[in-house]
């Protein structure tokens, strides 16, 4: 009745494009509304219409959309951070949002060029650029959504000391933001009209692997330590397991 | 005053019959269209009018309390979920903007508190007739109380979802999109509506606890935490 049916314009252009249309090929959306590049229609675009904002990046406003995305990442991910840090106080509610920025962009960054390459062995005629808008803007929407959460995060960094909890949580909150964030990147490959993707699903779950070993190399996000960052290298599994081991311990 | 209560009584037989295509209309109208004032007045004086027949039968000043606790229990999961709910329904494609998404949850809850309005002076019979925290069968009054709320709970709420859900499908055109929204609206609320009301217990008012609005380390641990003791205990 009401629903807006996203124009799908295609994000990552596919060598398909420039040849005619066949009956496998979609047909091109007609040309997207101009709308000014503001804040809040960048969140709005990139609730509603994530992949027209995509194709938007790629034009002559790209540049600043781009900030707005990277402004609005860094706002989202730093107050959600505060929040993660209310529950222990004192150094956290600095360092937790500052170690979360840090860790989703250093994520971001190296793994870039290998959503590069496996965007190519999926068929894809892209460019680094564009590659870096898709996974930006995805980065975003994560960021957006981990802000919609945190009233949720906050009411239990209030109501409880278990850092167990929190932890478990936190991960559920950034498993479930980045379900859809990178979901955003699958439909751009969709709209290059590619099927598949596989190779792009060995990406996610690279992914996913290193924003959890991030997590792990910039402990403790969440509850406190002597030092800033961790004395001892551990694989993400074992600091989990030596957590719970330790929250059993004490019960 | 005759015309009032009249459209009142119509718009709440709209709710309750689930009118999917004149309920639609709500959520795109906008001001008195909308029938916001309408949703939270029915909201607070149904809901209200239950917890206190929830709250009676431990004292009447626990009524007093659980009236009041009860839509607020409401309130605030839909205000911390707020944001969230309405991120999910743009972001499913639902067609929803945050204001609607509160709109149409808050139809639900009134379609909730209709029902639980409509039973309450039932209840408030139950909460008269059994015996009191002061007298002996005390403790299985209690449990028989606790059950039967439990029961009527899920009962009403089973329903006004069915009702949102016929909403959904209506105003976003598709089943599936519909469904999955419902899901996620459902998940979260449930979610934050179990912490919500372990912060704002005591709700049933066990006998021999103190009547308090609030326990006074209400924002001691959490509902998982309890649950996942409760379940270690047990096994």
């Amino acid at each position: 009745m009401n629903n807006e049916e996203e124009p799908d314009a295609p994000v990552m252009d596919n060598e398909t494009e420039t040849e005619p249309a066949d009956e496998s090929t979609p047909q091109l959306p007609p040309p997207l509304p101009v709308r000014e590049v503001s804040l809040a229609n960048t969140i709005d675009a990139l609730l509603k219409r994530p992949l027209s904002l995509l194709q938007q990046i790629q034009d002559e406003d790209g540049a600043r959309l781009g900030r707005h995305l990277l402004l609005l990442s860094l706002a989202c991910l730093g107050i959600f951070g505060f929040i993660l840090g209310l529950s222990s106080g004192d150094r956290q509610l600095w360092s937790a949002p500052l170690k979360i920025i840090t860790g989703v962009a250093v994520s971001g960054l190296i793994t870039l060029p290998s959503l590069y390459i496996f965007s190519c062995l999926n068929g894809l005629d892209v460019s680094l650029r564009s590659v870096a808008a898709v996974l930006g803007a995805s980065l975003a929407l994560v960021s957006l959504l981990l802000i919609g959460l945190a009233p949720v995060l906050w009411i239990f960094t209030q109501s409880t000391d278990s850092l167990v909890f929190l932890g478990i949580l936190s991960l559920l909150f950034w498993g479930g933001s980045l379900a859809f964030g990178l979901s955003l990147i699958f439909k751009g490959v969709s709209a290059a009209a590619v099927k598949g993707g596989e190779y792009l699903k060995i990406w996610a779950i690279i992914f996913v692997v290193v924003t959890l070993q991030m997590s792990t190399a910039l402990r403790p996000i969440i509850g406190e330590a002597e030092t800033l960052l961790p004395q001892e290298k551990k694989f993400f599994v074992n600091h989990w397991l030596d957590e719970l081991s330790d929250a059993a311990e004490i019960d | 005053m005759k015309e009032i209560t009249g459209k009142i009584a119509d718009d709440w037989k709209r709710l309750t019959r689930g009118e999917s295509d004149r309920l639609s209309t709500w959520l795109q109208g906008s001001g008195a269209e909308t029938r916001l004032v309408l949703c939270l007045f029915t909201i607070l004086g149904g809901v209200g009018l239950y917890g206190a027949s929830v709250g009676l039968w431990r004292s009447p000043l626990m009524a007093v309390y659980v009236a009041v606790k009860l839509p607020c229990i409401i309130f605030l999961t839909l205000a911390v979920n707020g944001m969230i709910n309405g991120m999910l329904a743009q972001l499913l494609s639902a067609g929803l903007s945050f204001r609607q998404t509160i709109q149409a949850i808050l139809m639900s809850f009134t379609v909730f508190a209709l029902i639980v309005g409509s039973l309450s002076p039932i209840t408030f019979g139950m909460a008269l007739n059994l015996p009191g925290p002061d007298e002996a069968g005390a403790a299985a009054a209690h449990r028989q109380l606790l059950l039967f709320h439990t029961a009527l709970i899920a009962f009403a709420g089973i329903i006004a979802t069915g009702k949102l859900l016929g909403i959904l499908r209506h105003y976003t055109g598709s089943r599936a999109v519909a469904r999955r929204l419902l899901i996620a609206w459902l998940a979260g609320n449930l979610f934050v509506g179990a912490q919500v009301g372990y912060i704002m217990r005591p709700v049933f008012g066990s006998p021999g606890l103190a009547i308090q609005f609030l326990r006074p380390d209400a924002m001691k641990g959490n509902f998982y935490e309890t649950v996942w003791w409760a379940i270690r205990e047990t096994f």
